[in-house]
């Protein structure tokens, strides 16, 4: 089941060509791996862009977004 | 010179995407809905087509078919970026690149041969690199015309690719069923057996006069077809034709009977058509209002107006106009309003001074929801309106003024 969190959270990650890659981030002080960026889209709300990133700890599957304007990133929802 | 053209076409694209999303959902039957319980089946997986699950089936004929249907609701924004991805993939190898609708492609090979090499290298390159970064693939045709390669991307899927020389064409439509072709529907298959005709190879030999007289002046295109002759270019999207239409439509959760209630929601899709047409430069003078009701019965009427129109007011007072004239007989389905006989915006000056508050009002609204996202600054009454998913209208293209954002 899909749960809608809308949480602002701290990442960890790597930005390497141009791209970016979250490493980890923090969901109620516990510190979650991302072992596996399964999928990334972008998509525009009004005039922000944001980068969604679809990824799994082996266990769970969660949504990011990343506000390249901002530096803030989101835990959308978690699976 | 004989062209070489590549129709692409993705394999159960939404499907696709989500199982890459979801690693849990990758081999097994899944059902891409709309949100809610109405939402009928957009796409299924191969593993769900297996079961019968198919495109248009409601929840529950799905789960006849497969009782172990995994449901996932669309997310609209992965699907139209990953297009753009791939138009854009598709670009580095010919500008020639025609969307057809959001999971195909028409490209025109014809100059970038002596760039790439062969069209299936062109093609394999293509396909490496999608596969390399989403995870999917597609289905390729390759001919000398956008109607033998869109029906060569049928013919191998999924992650095929069929080829075919001119030489070929004669012996691959002989025996070919006329409703294997793209633009032969059911209506004109019935009325072509009604004349005897069941394969490309008869319809090709038909007589243009007969196949006139039956259907207008398509009958002339209909032996062409039978024939495997198609002349009509590969447009890009930035010269595909001005739209004739802006439109936008919506199924709601429950039945509306109220007409209140219905109101409120005009408002929210005048507000739609409005600012898409502001957004292109267009106004428009007849607007169309579309009801389903709930047993599924559909009727549109429409109201042309002297002097075109692309204000959200008056989109909304011509649409509640025709509502007011209407006397529902059952409760409401589906509600759908467009905006056609459009020109590009004369700009005029207003002489007035309330036409002029109007416009400046409008134009600060479509500001402000440009910069902060759609109905950031709206109505009052639209503000007890649950956020509706929006579906992707066949019509969609990565640019120009069918795109809508998502």
């Amino acid at each position: 089941m899909v749960i809608f969190l809308n949480e602002k959270i701290k990442v960890g990650a790597v930005f390497k060509n141009g791209s970016v890659f979250p490493k980890w981030f923090q969901c109620k002080n516990k510190k979650i791996t991302v072992e596996e960026i399964t999928y990334s889209w972008k998509r525009k709300n009004g005039g922000n862009s944001l980068i969604h990133f679809s990824v799994t700890d082996g266990a769970n599957l969660y949504e990011l977004s990343f506000q390249p304007e901002s530096l803030l990133w989101n835990l959308e929802a978690c699976e | 010179m004989n062209r070489i053209i590549a129709h692409l076409d993705m394999d159960a694209y939404f499907a696709s995407v989500e199982q890459q999303c979801n690693p849990h959902l990758r081999g097994k039957p899944i059902a891409v809905t709309g949100r809610g319980n109405r939402g009928i089946v957009t796409t299924s997986s191969y593993e769900a087509r297996a079961y019968g699950v198919k495109t248009g089936m409601n929840r529950y004929d799905a789960v006849k078919k497969c009782p172990h249907l995994i449901f996932v609701e669309a997310n609209n924004s992965r699907y139209t970026d990953t297009s753009k991805g791939f138009v854009n993939l598709c670009r580095k190898f010919t500008p020639v690149v025609e969307v057809f609708s959001i999971d195909e492609v028409f490209l025109d090979l014809t100059g970038s041969i002596k760039l790439f090499g062969t069209a299936k290298k062109i093609i394999s390159e293509i396909r490496k690199e999608l596969l390399e970064e989403k995870g999917i693939t597609f289905s390729a045709g390759i001919g000398p015309n956008k109607l033998i390669a869109k029906l060569l991307s049928d013919m191998n899927k999924p992650n095929g690719l069929t080829e075919i020389a001119q030489k070929d064409i004669h012996g691959l439509l002989k025996n070919l069923p006329v409703s294997e072709i793209c633009g032969i529907g059911k209506k004109t298959e019935k009325k072509l057996l009604y004349l005897g005709i069941q394969t490309c190879g008869e319809l090709g030999r038909a007589d243009p006069v007969l196949l006139r007289r039956h259907f207008g002046i398509i009958g002339d295109a209909l032996v062409c077809m039978g024939l495997g002759k198609d002349d009509r270019p590969v447009v890009p999207v930035e010269e595909s034709p001005d739209p004739c239409s802006f439109g936008h439509s919506m199924t709601f959760d429950h039945d509306i009977s109220s007409k209140e209630a219905l109101k409120a929601q005009m408002l929210r899709l005048s507000e739609m058509v409005g600012r898409r047409t502001r957004e292109s430069d267009f106004s428009g003078r007849t607007i169309s209002l579309t009801i389903r009701y709930k047993d599924f019965t559909t009727f549109t009427r429409q109201t042309s107006l002297k002097t075109p129109i692309s204000k959200t007011r008056d989109i909304y007072s011509a649409a509640n106009k025709i509502m007011g004239a209407l006397n529902l007989s059952q409760s409401v389905r589906l509600l759908g309003i467009s905006l056609s006989n459009l020109i590009k915006d004369p700009k005029q000056l207003d002489l007035f001074p309330e036409e002029k508050k109007q416009k400046k009002v409008t134009s600060t609204m479509d500001s402000v929801n440009s910069r902060f996202g759609d109905f950031t600054l709206t109505w009052g009454s639209l503000l007890d309106l649950e956020e509706r998913a929006k579906i992707i209208s066949p019509a969609w293209r990565p640019e120009g003024p069918r795109k809508i954002e998502f």
